[in-house]
């Protein structure tokens, strides 16, 4: 589905070039989910934006589903930290944007998003403003506003961090739960080390920047709800924050002492 | 039931503002004691005795006027500032240019736009229009360039065009804004109303006042500044309630 080969990208700031990705190759398989980790600032939001197109890259191969990536490709949902969601429209109007702005007829856009906002628990909150909704809930409506399109790719840019721990929970878990109902394609970016092993069925560790991933593993233990409350989770969790620290710059830390 | 007791209380709001306003002019013209000001009964009975026959024609013509330029300004400026908010090409050549003419005092403009567009209505409303046009491209542009970058591309993911963009997006981001900006420009559009209106004619409330002021008649000058004073007060509760309509996401 995802395969990048040695991929770069620089941008231009005022005092010259920042490299945020070096050489980084990936391939994420069709159907898999992938979460990614590293510090901040390694250049993970970058890698979601040059999937979906937004950013170009200087160096490199991207492919999608064997294609080279382009910006709207139909099928690439992407879901941002702080939702994305325009303060201006209802739940109902920021859901079937995506549909609107896509030309589906109003027939099919009512009906799409009618079950969505069902399935997700939304329906009788249509008519509120993003303003008038609690954190989860505006996730949940940019969750919705992905899946009217049917997307086969997911980029999501650390979509709960916002969220108090129960709320952070509970969609975890819908997200697994779509997930298993009809898989599809997830890069996921997370600053948690929890989230990344519940998530991931791949997990991607990313070293500071400029970024370069420094571990692959598999996740066997993907897919089990129960998974948080198992030994196997924390002895996984304790190998990714390993990972994590190893990669932190040791040289740096010395000179400045 | 809600939207009765809003009203009620909006009523109740003005109503004291009035009153407190009639209060200070009625002290005021105790303390001065002059003909120059003549107490608020007096104003006010000139104000209703004369308001048909003489103070009409000349608000209807300064209502059209005020209104006019608004409506001419709102457009072009909203219009030219999502365009170089949106690109910042554009900008770095329009800012420079708009902060060297912003400052100019182009009311000093009018004997020269009489000049060329002549004295009726075109060169007021030129000069009403042009003087508001910048607070309101101003606004809209920082507002526009201001948009979540988030929502920007969270939009473009979702296979945005730049009229998509403009419709969902930049538009409806700084209507707010423009509503403030359209408040601030009302008070300014009354004030150069006033200046232009004393100017190469005799119609408009200003000439209205101007004109009484020479001939000693300090109850019509009066008379008039209260119409003046209840067109603002129109005008503010027009753009009030059209944001409203408008903006519905701002009153929640
Ligand atoms: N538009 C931009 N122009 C210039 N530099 C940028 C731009 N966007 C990001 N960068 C830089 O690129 C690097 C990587 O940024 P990026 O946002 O991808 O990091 P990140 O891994 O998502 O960080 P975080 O975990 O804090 O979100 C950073 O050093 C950042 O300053
Ligand atoms: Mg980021």
């Amino acid at each position: 589905m995802i395969k990048i080969k040695n991929l770069t990208v620089e941008y231009q700031t005022f005092n010259g070039k920042l490299t945020a990705l070096d050489r980084v190759n990936l391939e994420v398989k069709k159907g898999e989910s992938c979460a990614i980790i590293g510090p901040s600032g390694c250049g993970k939001t970058t890698l979601l934006y040059v999937l979906s197109g937004l950013v170009s890259h200087n160096a490199g191969n991207v492919l999608v589903n064997r294609e080279p990536v382009k910006a709207k490709r139909k099928k690439t949902a992407l879901i941002l930290q702080d939702y994305g969601l325009l303060p201006w429209k209802n739940v109902w109007d920021n859901t079937v944007l995506g549909l609107s702005i896509r030309k589906f007829s109003p027939s099919l856009q009512k009906e799409k998003a009618a079950g969505i906002l069902k399935r997700l628990g939304l329906y009788e909150f249509r008519n509120y403003y993003p303003g008038q909704l609690s954190g989860g809930m505006r996730q949940r409506v940019a969750i919705a506003r992905a899946l009217t399109l049917d997307p086969d790719l997911f980029l999501m840019d650390e979509p709960f961090s916002a969220l108090d721990a129960i709320t952070r929970e509970e969609l975890q878990g819908l997200i697994l739960s779509l997930w298993q109902e009809t898989p599809a394609t997830i890069l996921l970016v997370t600053h948690s080390i929890e989230e990344a092993v519940y998530l991931g069925q791949r997990i991607v560790v990313f070293s500071p920047g400029p970024g370069t991933i420094t571990a692959n593993i598999n996740n066997p233990y993907f897919g089990d709800i129960m998974l948080k409350s198992k030994p196997e989770f924390y002895r996984l969790c304790n190998q990714v924050r390993s990972l994590l620290e190893g990669g932190k710059p040791h040289e740096i830390r010395k000179s400045k002492v | 039931m809600k939207l009765e007791k809003a009203k009620f209380k909006k009523v109740l709001e003005i109503g004291g503002g009035l009153i407190f306003l009639l209060l200070f002019w009625t002290l005021l013209f105790l303390i001065i004691n002059k003909p120059v000001l003549p107490p608020p009964w007096e104003a006010l009975e000139t104000f209703f005795k004369t308001f048909t026959s003489l103070l009409l024609p000349h608000l209807l013509q300064s209502t059209f006027r005020v209104l006019v330029s608004l409506v001419v300004a709102l457009f072009l400026g909203a219009l030219s500032g999502l365009v170089i908010g949106r690109w910042s090409k554009i900008d770095d050549y329009a800012s420079p240019l708009i902060y060297l003419t912003y400052p100019i005092p182009k009311i000093a403009l009018l004997p020269v736009l009489m000049g060329i567009m002549g004295i009726g209505e075109a060169s007021k409303i030129f000069l009403i229009s042009l003087i508001i046009f910048f607070q309101i491209m101003v606004t809209t542009r920082d507002a526009v360039r201001g948009v979540n970058r988030q929502i920007v591309s969270s939009v473009v993911s979702l296979g945005a065009s730049e009229k998509d963009l403009f419709q969902h997006v930049f538009i409806p981001a700084s209507l707010p804004k423009i509503f403030t900006s359209l408040r601030i420009s009302l008070g300014t559009a009354m004030a150069v109303l006033f200046l232009t209106e004393t100017f190469a004619t005799v119609r408009g409330i200003g000439y209205f006042i101007l004109d009484a002021s020479m001939r000693g008649r300090y109850q019509e000058v009066f008379a008039g500044i209260i119409a003046m004073s209840l067109l603002g007060l129109a005008l503010f509760v027009a753009v009030d309630l059209l944001e409203r309509k408008v903006c519905p996401w701002q009153y929640i």
